[in-house]
């Protein structure tokens, strides 16, 4: 065990020089606190809602993954913003006929912080 | 012990297309017009070539698959002909393989093509590439520009860098690969833009606007390697040899652990330490006179200056403003226009820069020429910062 996190899992760990096989176990990353690394917001690829804005995201305690951000304008983060998981559409198959998900960052709110906090 | 290739190939010809919207050229025609020069070039026949390789990126516009497409263009005489791919350093992939074959006495005469039609296809940027059925389920849909302008917020968070200050420093690369590219007959785009022009531009990914991203363009580039006997036999003097050639690529350390901190290139850095210790140079600030490097965006060639260790590392903007790599500042950078304005199709770029050193150090590049430069640096980047492959080739006067 080398005590990294790895996304997405991988049978060899990215262990500089010494990369160990079928190490790795399950490890929850959607609750954990995270931050930006780097962002862009570009006018270039399709999306429903312009600018696309996505970026890597590094997670407390090792994780890291480059990712669609959501829910935000252009200068509400920055390189060290604080960020939280939503689960949201991905895109649609249309080959195939259905919807599919996966997680996107959102700058964490304070009010969303404040309902948390007024909770028992 | 490997011995490396330093001093055991030399360069025998070369030739470039023009670069740009070439509408009048199908993919064969820009082979055959880097080709023709480059074996005029060399002074050799068809029948003197050993075996060839061929780069290019986007196998279904234009080329096809495989090594047919070049044996076919140029009427090659039944040789090998392999096709390389390596995202955009393919050019310095063919490259490799001719100075590997040459330098291990496999061949006499090997040739290195490069090309890429891409402004048939009705789109600005570049066409989607397929990346499988997996990773579009977790990764965004994300573009070159925006994947490159993320080492911008990233070098700002760490340097301390002010975002006015970084936009004004990225306008200057790109000021002055205009004033380079104008003064360049064969480059795609040869206007001169001010520093107002970059600032106000539009933006295309955050904070990089329409004057930090190179042009695609429709090229192609070719070279012709051999041993310094042999050029020597043939009549030639005053030659330029390899001195380094090295790849670096990503495993996953950048993307899949927390140690990169996004605001450089890992595999540049690996490569250049590298080619420094392949070329014996020690002092590349002293020792290396130009460099054509991998300026896909203005930011990419930023850091690639501390990437290179010809800044110090969060220097380079000073450096940048301050002039150290115009035309006639202390280490010219693309001094053809870089993939800013000599443009960038994909598969020939990393040829297109060695093109550029290789007449730089024969005297040959008309009204660019610089004053005796004596050893050149080619740094060609496929992928984009977080996962990619890095060429670097050294070349000086043997």
């Amino acid at each position: 065990m080398t005590g990294r996190v790895h996304f997405p899992p991988s049978r060899l760990s990215v262990e500089p020089g010494q990369p160990l096989q079928d190490t790795q176990q399950p490890y929850k990353l959607a609750d954990r606190a995270a931050r930006v690394l780097s962002w862009s917001a570009e006018s270039l690829s399709y999306h429903p809602a312009p600018p696309h804005h996505y970026g890597q995201i590094d997670f407390d305690g090792g994780g890291r993954i480059l990712m669609d951000f959501t829910d935000l304008d252009v200068g509400d983060v920055e390189a060290g913003t604080a960020m939280e998981m939503v689960f949201r559409i991905k895109d649609t198959d249309e080959r195939r006929g259905y919807t599919r998900y996966f997680w996107k960052a959102t700058p964490v709110r304070v009010t969303h912080r404040a309902t948390d906090r007024a909770q028992p | 012990m490997a011995t490396g290739i330093k001093d055991k190939v030399a360069i025998l010809g070369m030739g470039c297309s023009r670069f740009g919207e070439r509408w009048d050229a199908s993919p064969e025609d820009l082979m055959l017009e880097a080709y023709a020069e480059a074996m005029a070039d060399a002074g050799i026949g068809p029948a003197q070539l050993d075996a060839a390789w061929f780069s290019t990126h986007m196998d279904d516009v234009g080329t096809g698959r495989g090594g047919t497409p070049m044996g076919i263009a140029l009427r090659l005489p039944n040789i090998g002909v392999t096709r390389v791919e390596n995202f955009c350093a393919g050019g310095s992939e063919a490259v490799r393989a001719a100075v590997y074959a040459v330098a291990a006495g496999a061949c006499d005469i090997a040739l290195a093509l490069g090309v890429e039609k891409l402004k048939d296809t009705g789109y600005a940027g570049l066409p989607m590439a397929t990346v499988g059925t997996y990773i579009p389920q977790w990764y965004p849909n994300a573009v070159a520009p925006a994947n490159f302008a993320q080492l911008a917020s990233a070098y700002r968070h760490k340097h301390g860098v002010d975002a006015p200050l970084l936009k004004r420093a990225l306008a200057h690369v790109s000021v002055k690969s205009h004033a380079n590219g104008a003064k360049n007959p064969k480059a795609h785009l040869r206007k001169p833009v001010t520093e107002a022009q970059c600032l106000e531009a539009p933006m295309i990914a955050a904070p990089l606007g329409l004057f930090d991203c190179c042009g695609v363009s429709d090229g192609a580039a070719a070279v012709i390697v051999t041993t310094p006997d042999i050029a020597h036999g043939l009549g030639k003097h005053d030659l330029v040899g390899f001195k380094a050639l090295q790849v670096a690529v990503s495993n996953g350390w950048e993307l899949q652990s927390s140690d990169w901190d996004g605001s450089y290139v890992h595999t540049t850095r690996i490569a250049a330490k590298r080619a420094y210790a392949e070329a014996g140079i020690t002092l590349p600030r002293r020792e290396i006179d130009l460099t054509e490097v991998h300026d896909c965006f203005s930011i990419t060639e930023l850091v690639t200056m501390e990437d290179l260790g010809l800044s110090d590392e969060g220097a380079a903007v000073r450096d940048v403003l301050d002039g150290r790599y115009d035309a006639e500042g202390e280490l010219p950078c693309q001094i053809d226009g870089g993939l800013k304005c000599f443009g960038h199709p994909i598969g020939a770029s990393g040829i297109r820069m060695l093109y550029e050193i290789y007449l730089q150090l024969q005297g040959r590049a008309g009204p660019r020429q610089l004053a005796a430069p004596r050893t050149g640096l080619v740094h060609n980047l496929g992928g984009q910062p977080s996962q990619n492959a890095c060429a670097i080739t050294i070349v000086g006067a043997l």
